[in-house]
């Protein structure tokens, strides 16, 4: 007999651990690299994976904004060096917002982890090619385009690298 | 109740092997246009690697295809005679080896699968035209889709930048085009 009664009080209790839940305008958050230094590596980005048949398409979890690809509002692909109009801040944000929001607990604990172990991130690994990767193989960890993504989840982005892989030519592999 | 068993089994493994995705991109498509018969002028500006990509109904299989126009506008005539060039990842644009393919009647150019299977992304994409000095030439790279159409759609739109031109104007056309 007690043994039930201890039996149903536990039924109860987990019962109402388990409907309880966070309020209904509770919020999960994500601790992100600092925003306002992701504009570099948002047009690395956008020039290596933001392609409108690849992350410029809106059809993709990760989504990648800029001229060379997907627009915000109604500007038509093309930088201002092909007639059109560069990135605009919006757009770097856009970027920016999906980029954090793909895995937001695994962005947590790389940033809190100051940008240790950066392969934990799915995108760091696509972009290695050490997970399977439509696009292929597309950076090589230590050259300028991963330290310029690296980098920015470690705190303190890489200006000169990013600069230096927006201008390299695409590798023959 | 054996033979049921086994006839809705194998209902449900040739129903399975189908790719409703990819029925959906080719019934979307739309019929062959009025007068013009099945091969290589066929259903100019549509994306040609929805059949020819590999998983049918084409049994002709590309790698690289698409439709080039004379101009930006709309309603622009199709290209005939020009040069596609196209670089893959294993070719630098500076000294690498590119291919090439020339438009035929209908703007379209294609490269087939058994002579060229291109490691992506392509880059530095340029079509050239006798009479016109410069080449006009794609700024962005190819990552994955071997369709011109699949991005290069009218009308331009902040995911598409309208289909492939020579030159933008007819008055910069050289000489009487038709």
């Amino acid at each position: 007999m007690t043994k039930r009664i201890a039996f149903l009080i536990g039924l109860a209790l987990a019962l109402a651990v388990a409907c309880g839940g966070p309020p209904d305008d509770a919020r999960v958050g994500v601790v992100t690299p600092d925003p306002a230094q992701f504009p570099p590596v948002s047009l690395l980005l956008d020039h290596r994976c933001g392609s409108l048949d690849c992350h410029g398409a809106r059809t993709r979890n990760l989504q990648v904004y800029g001229c060379e690809g997907l627009r915000l509002g109604t500007a038509t692909p093309g930088c201002r060096n092909a007639s059109g109009t560069d990135t605009t801040a919006e757009e770097h944000d856009a970027t920016f917002r999906s980029l954090v929001a793909l895995e937001p607990a695994v962005m947590t604990s790389v940033v809190q982890g100051k940008g240790q172990n950066p392969e934990l991130l799915t995108f760091v690994r696509k972009a290695r090619g050490t997970e399977s990767h439509k696009g292929g193989t597309l950076v090589t960890p230590g050259d300028d385009q991963d330290i310029c993504m690296t980098s920015w989840l470690a705190g303190a982005v890489d200006k000169n690298a990013c600069a230096r892989a927006l201008a390299a030519p695409v590798t023959a592999r | 109740m054996t033979r049921r068993f086994y006839f809705a089994a194998v209902l449900l493994a040739v129903w399975s092997c189908g790719d409703p995705v990819h029925d959906t991109r080719v019934d979307a498509l739309g019929g062959e246009k009025s007068g013009v018969p099945t091969g290589p002028t066929h259903r100019s500006g549509q994306p040609c690697l929805t059949c020819h990509g590999g998983q049918g109904p084409a049994d002709l299989e590309l790698s690289v295809a698409g439709t080039i126009y004379q101009t930006a506008a709309p309603d622009s005539p199709p290209l005939e005679g020009a040069t596609v060039t196209v670089f893959d990842a294993t070719q630098l644009a500076d000294g690498g080896a590119p291919r090439t393919a020339v438009t035929n009647a209908a703007g379209n150019f294609s490269f087939r699968r058994t002579e060229w299977a291109p490691v992506y992304p392509l880059h530095d994409i340029s079509v050239t035209f006798p009479g016109v000095a410069a080449p006009t030439t794609m700024h962005t790279t190819v990552g994955r889709d071997g369709s011109c159409a699949s991005c290069h759609v009218d009308p331009k739109g902040p995911a598409t930048h309208g289909h492939v031109y020579l030159v933008l104007e007819p008055a910069d056309l050289p000489g009487a085009m038709p």
